[in-house]
């Protein structure tokens, strides 16, 4: 198993990453200055501001937000299913769909600037705090609750002195989550941003390697810079999460415990909060409506969206199953080399990545490629995910089963499976969500039709044609939605 | 036929935290004794003794550093599942996602039992528990003394060679701990299996045990089982 991992981590990111260094910084005409080249280091300042602008909005709007989920004593802290569905869209949407639905709401005359960019990632990652913020209060033991209303604790106070101080972990993963996917989003900037002078290291990357000639030192720069940011980032959470540890008990994973609602006025608060998040999608339910309602579609054009559609499918299965493969290794292998892959892959530019691989003579193109490299990006999140469920196990069930006379093996697959699969089943229905709505690997990639349609989108949208873009859009939004729907589902099935 | 279960000069070395919650402190436990077929050995010792720990080494899921725990000739050399142990657990251990008859029949399924004798069977185990009206609940709706009926009845459908009981009545009121251990006794009778029951206090010993062991502390960290 160790084998097998460590060539897995040398073919992957070892030796592709390897290549791509020595070829930025040690051949012939290229130079370790680019690094602080002015306009790769006002690149880094443009992005990080970008990402600490849109992350600190998103929380502290998720914060305010989720006072009435949180702070009403009378009732649950546990959102419905239908909010939970609400909430999740904003992370599992197509960046595609929601940088166009963020772009009909602001109007051309607020387009195209930075606050817009920082506007539509604060937007779609708002609503996804809020769902941390409250599932973390619901995992909270419901006796620390009673006893802080019992010893006088009214609903701000509640909020303010007992969950907010119990659940500053969450917050800081939370923060760290949202920065981390504003620093890497592609297709909002790109979209939202409408190109330069909006440009992030992600944007300079992709424009670096693919216009002209490719400028191999300076996008060996700016992907350097974007993995000291990451690394760094991850340094100043795992410094600050081991203070808090210290400081205090660490959650338990969230039991959606109930405890009954009554009817109150931040029952109203709670639908006002929700509401506004359905209005927001509005755009959105337009462009799917005038799908359904378009008539006499020309052949040759839905020949070319099955097309696509075919190609996404395929792609987002590969995706999920590459996913599945190595939450396998990452699980049972439990090997330290491997596991440092969680943090290659998540601080390395997809297309970077997609770039080393040919750079490495992978010689990769079309979907079997995009499938792959989604899957190991996405494996991180996955695994993070997945963690506490893994870590949840009760020994005594296992070694029950083993007493009554089940191998290690049967003991796994009848306990503990039934218990993951849920969990399982809902982040590879999310890594299937991400992959529909990826475009920067894809941009790599592919160099012939079809292309999967989230690509196809963008290049509509790049070309100013709106209305194709928000037609094939529709398609991607149902898919983002069903992706919530069934996340939801498997949530309510894991706590029954 | 069932043998005497043999603990010979075992030494047991775990690490627990210390009270300050600053690294580690090491712990030896040492056992020495027998348990004959058809006896029933209770071991009293305060919490934290490490009781349970040694009786998670009889059943195979933790190491011993030296000695041998046998029951019969190769018995320490089998896969713990084929051990037949019978191991009952303070909380019963119910699998949460089968009802009440999947968690007896998953017994009997994991002996190779076909699945009509299995459903014969536990349904008569069911009935003889007065669980019958409840088959097909889930486990979370059963009283905690409903659910140490199942697993203790679920402990003996695999026809087990030796039989740890760790605490399983402490959370039992005092009615209930006196039927559930008129329970053991009788189903021992009827297979009568060396039977080892953690207990921390006094409360039914005399009813359930035919003999009684304390552990012993010695020389700072050092537990000591054995027969005096």
């Amino acid at each position: 198993m160790k084998f097998v991992t460590l060539l897995l981590a040398l073919v992957l990111w070892g030796y592709p990453l390897g290549k791509m260094v020595f070829l930025g910084f040690a051949s012939p005409g290229a130079s370790l200055l680019a690094l602080v080249d002015p306009t790769v280091l006002s690149l880094v300042l443009k992005s990080l501001a970008q990402a600490l602008a849109s992350s600190a909005i998103a929380l502290g709007a998720g914060l305010v937000l989720s006072f009435p989920f949180v702070a009403d004593p009378k009732s649950s802290v546990s959102v419905g299913r239908f909010t939970r569905f609400i909430f999740q869209m904003g992370f599992l949407m197509a960046p595609t769909v929601s940088a166009m639905a963020g772009l009909s709401w602001l109007g051309s005359q607020y387009a195209y600037q930075w606050s817009a960019v920082v506007w539509v990632h604060a937007w779609v990652n708002t609503s996804w705090v809020i769902l941390s913020i409250t599932d973390a209060v619901a995992g909270l033991p419901p006796s620390e609750r009673q006893a802080a209303i019992l010893m006088g604790s009214g609903p701000y106070r509640l909020f303010r002195y007992w969950a907010i101080p119990r659940i500053r972990m969450t917050l800081l993963q939370s923060f760290l989550q949202v920065f981390l996917l504003c620093l890497a989003s592609f297709t909002i900037v790109a979209l939202v941003g409408g190109g330069a002078p909006v440009e992030t290291l992600e944007t300079a990357l992709a424009w670096k390697m693919r216009l002209g000639v490719m400028d191999r030192s300076g996008s060996m720069a700016i992907a350097l810079w974007q993995g000291i940011l990451v690394l760094l980032c991850f340094g100043i959470f795992s410094r600050i999460s081991k203070n808090l540890a210290e400081k205090q008990g660490t959650s338990r994973p969230s039991d959606f415990s109930a405890e009954g609602s009554a009817p109150s006025i931040f029952r109203n608060f709670r639908t006002a909060v929700t509401g506004f998040f359905v209005f927001s999608w509005l755009p959105v339910l337009v462009w799917v409506g005038k799908a359904f309602q378009s008539t006499g579609i020309d052949p040759g054009l839905a020949k070319n969206i099955s097309q696509s559609m075919a190609v996404s499918f395929g792609i987002s299965i590969l995706s999920a199953a590459v996913c599945a493969f190595f939450l396998v290794l990452g699980f049972f292998a439990k090997d330290p080399f491997f596991m440092s892959t969680l943090w290659v892959a998540s601080g390395v530019s997809p297309m970077f990545l997609a770039m080393s691989w040919t750079e490495a003579g992978l010689e990769l193109s079309g979907p079997w490629s995009v499938g792959i490299a989604q899957g190991f990006l996405y494996f991180p999140l996955a695994y993070r995910f997945l963690q506490p469920w893994v870590q949840a196990k009760d020994p005594k069930l296992i070694w029950t089963a083993r007493s009554l006379g089940a191998s290690a093996w049967t003991a796994w697959w009848d306990v503990e499976w039934p218990r993951l699969r849920a969990p399982v089943l809902s982040i590879l229905a999310v890594a299937a969500a991400f992959s529909w709505g990826e475009t920067s690997l894809s941009t790599w990639f592919f160099q012939s039709d079809p292309v999967p349609v989230s690509l196809w989108v963008s290049r509509l949208a790049g070309n100013y044609r709106f209305d194709e873009a928000q037609a094939l859009s529709a398609l991607l939004a149902i898919l983002g939605a069903t992706a919530s729907f069934l996340w939801v589902r498997n949530a309510r099935k894991d706590r029954n | 036929m069932s043998s005497t279960l043999i603990v010979e000069k075992v030494q047991i070395e775990i690490s627990r935290p210390k009270q300050a919650l600053t690294g580690s402190k090491k712990i030896v436990i040492r056992a020495d004794f027998q348990v004959a077929p058809g006896d029933r050995l209770a071991i009293q010792a305060p919490s934290g003794f490490g009781k349970s720990t040694l009786f998670r080494a009889i059943a195979g899921f933790i190491p011993v550093q030296s000695g041998r725990i046998l029951l019969e000739p190769g018995w320490d050399l089998l896969p713990i599942h084929q051990r037949k142990v019978g191991f009952l657990f303070q909380d019963a251990a119910l699998f949460p996602h089968l009802n009440v008859r999947e968690n007896l029949e998953y017994a009997l399924r994991l002996q190779g039992v076909g699945a009509e004798e299995r459903r014969a069977r536990a349904e008569a185990a069911l009935a003889r528990i007065g669980l019958k009206n409840q088959a097909e609940q889930s486990t979370d709706s059963l009283s905690g003394g409903e659910r140490q009926r199942i697993a203790l009845s679920r402990t003996w459908l695999i026809h087990p060679k030796l039989v740890l009981l760790d605490e399983p009545f402490s959370a039992l009121d005092a009615g209930l701990q006196r039927e559930m251990q008129d329970w053991v006794v009788e189903l021992h009778r009827e297979n009568p299996v060396p039977l080892l029951w953690i207990t921390h206090d006094s409360s039914g010993l005399e009813r359930v045990a035919t003999r009684k062991m304390e552990g012993r502390q010695v020389e700072g960290d050092v537990r000591i089982f054995a027969a005096s």
